[in-house]
């Protein structure tokens, strides 16, 4: 586990395949919740994987892939705006939680090796990265939802609560249920193998 | 767990809408939200409605699993439907506190909801309920092609829809056995309050993860044994050329553009009142 291990084949489709999984796991998520994560007023139990963006670099791609296949997939489809749209906020929202978490993942590394627990990546390495798909999806979703749904042109207090609803939702999916399950998938060996290649 | 039946919900019948080309299907459904979001005439729309009809005569699905594309949506038909009618555009036939209701916010109300309706029977019909989800991603695949001249990963994006979709029926078997654990070990899903549920999912979602990080390691390492490397020299088994079905696809959606595009400005005005 020494710092700097050269990439090998087997990690590149190794985080090629993590991606794969983390789309599977959200789209189960997102249907087994499908009444409540589509629509206009949405909370997506999904996004919280979000989370783990900060960790797995093939998450991004990862919930890319699953936001659009459970965009695409969905009975009620709103639309190439809300398939295309929905997944590149979503992944973008996860590479900029990426690139924020690089000292999170050197310090967590660090606590691999010693660990010793103050070593362990400080609460706040960890709360502004997340934030990211919080802001991204509300701007984004939460500004294109009411146009689709609503078809002609809502007003603007229609959108600014349409944005507030997705920004409420978003937090609560990434920090009440993202966090938790982040600050217990640190224990596993799929984040110390994760975190092997950060310098 | 009925809900998931919704994913991947292929009906198997032997159509020409079932025959086509994943790709061109893809396209279809795309340029027809398109052009139904762009339907705003009423003779349009009803033209609009016929097709439809005519698609799900073609497609040899049973009329009611198509609505029962709807149902998901129904809440936000209503909405919609509710919010014209009570924007009080036009005369005012009835009022009650701040709300007017008027023949034009009904009549615009109505169109509104026929219109996200056609839009999601359209697109489950040449999406969801002909194309196995495999296909579909197949098609994404080739349509995102043209992107790989811009260093954009197509195929192991492709790649990693088709794992991903492979996965799903062992990720559901996996939460079903991690539940019914964790029950026995006195487990609720059902009681208590938000967070108590929450917290009931992240007893289910760890193990999930730790389980599925495993299977991911497995399948890498079986990849890699099998000189998977990427796109390089990879064959594909089905390339299907395009016949007669997918041009005549092609063409009825051109007229359908050229029809809400150029026609539809030139219709006369429907006065309703």
């Amino acid at each position: 586990m020494a710092r700097g291990n050269p990439k090998t084949e087997r990690d590149r489709l190794l985080t090629l395949v993590q991606g794969a999984v983390l789309a599977a796991i959200y789209l189960v998520a997102t249907f087994l919740t499908s009444a409540i994560s589509f629509g206009m007023v949405q909370f997506r139990i999904s996004e919280a994987l979000a989370a783990l963006a900060i960790l797995f670099p093939g998450a991004p791609a990862g919930l890319f892939v699953g936001c659009l296949l459970a965009n695409l997939l969905n009975p009620a489809s709103l639309g190439i705006v809300d398939i295309l749209g929905g997944s590149i906020a979503t992944g973008v929202a996860a590479l900029l939680t990426y690139r924020l978490g690089r000292s999170y993942r050197r310090s967590l590394q660090k606590y691999y090796q010693s660990r010793e627990a103050a070593d362990r990546p400080a609460m706040i390495a960890r709360l502004i990265p997340l934030a990211s798909p919080v802001i991204i999806n509300a701007l984004v979703v939460g500004i294109y939802l009411p146009f689709i749904i609503q078809g002609t042109e809502p007003t603007l207090p229609v959108v600014l609560l349409s944005m507030l609803s997705i920004f409420i939702s978003q937090a609560i999916a990434v920090y009440a249920l993202g966090l938790p399950l982040l600050l217990a998938l640190e224990r596993t060996p799929a984040a110390q193998q994760a975190v092997k290649h950060e310098e | 767990m009925s809900s998931l039946s919704l994913l991947g919900r292929t009906f198997v019948a032997d159509s020409q809408l079932h025959r086509m080309n994943s790709s061109v299907k893809l396209l279809a459904a795309i340029a027809l939200m398109v052009i139904v979001l762009l339907s705003q005439h009423p003779l349009i729309l009803l033209f609009m409605t016929i097709l439809t009809l005519l698609l799900i005569k073609l497609s040899k699905l049973p009329f009611s699993l198509v609505l029962k594309s709807v149902r998901p949506i129904l809440f936000i038909i209503i909405f919609a439907f509710i919010i014209h009618g009570l924007s009080g555009q036009g005369e005012t036939i009835a009022s009650f506190w701040i709300f007017r209701i008027s023949l034009e916010g009904i009549v615009t109300g109505a169109l509104t909801a026929l219109r996200i309706t056609l839009l999601v029977i359209n697109t489950s019909l040449f999406l969801t309920l002909t194309t196995p989800p495999t296909a579909l991603a197949d098609g994404v695949e080739r349509l995102l092609s043209p992107l790989r001249h811009l260093r954009f990963p197509v195929n192991e994006f492709a790649m990693m829809m088709s794992i991903a979709l492979r996965f799903v029926p062992t990720l559901l078997e996996e939460a079903n056995k991690l539940m019914k654990a964790q029950s026995s070990r006195g487990a609720s899903y059902d009681t208590g309050g938000l967070i108590k549920k929450v917290r009931g999912l992240v007893s289910i979602l760890v193990p999930l993860f730790i389980s599925s990080f495993r299977r991911a390691e497995d399948l890498a390492v079986a990849m890699e044994a099998r000189c998977y490397q990427g796109e390089a020299g990879r064959t594909r088994r089905s390339g299907r050329k395009l016949t007669w079905r997918e041009y005549s696809l092609l063409a009825l959606i051109v007229i359908l553009l050229l029809l809400v595009a150029v026609v539809q400005p030139r219709l006369p005005q429907i006065i309703w009142f």
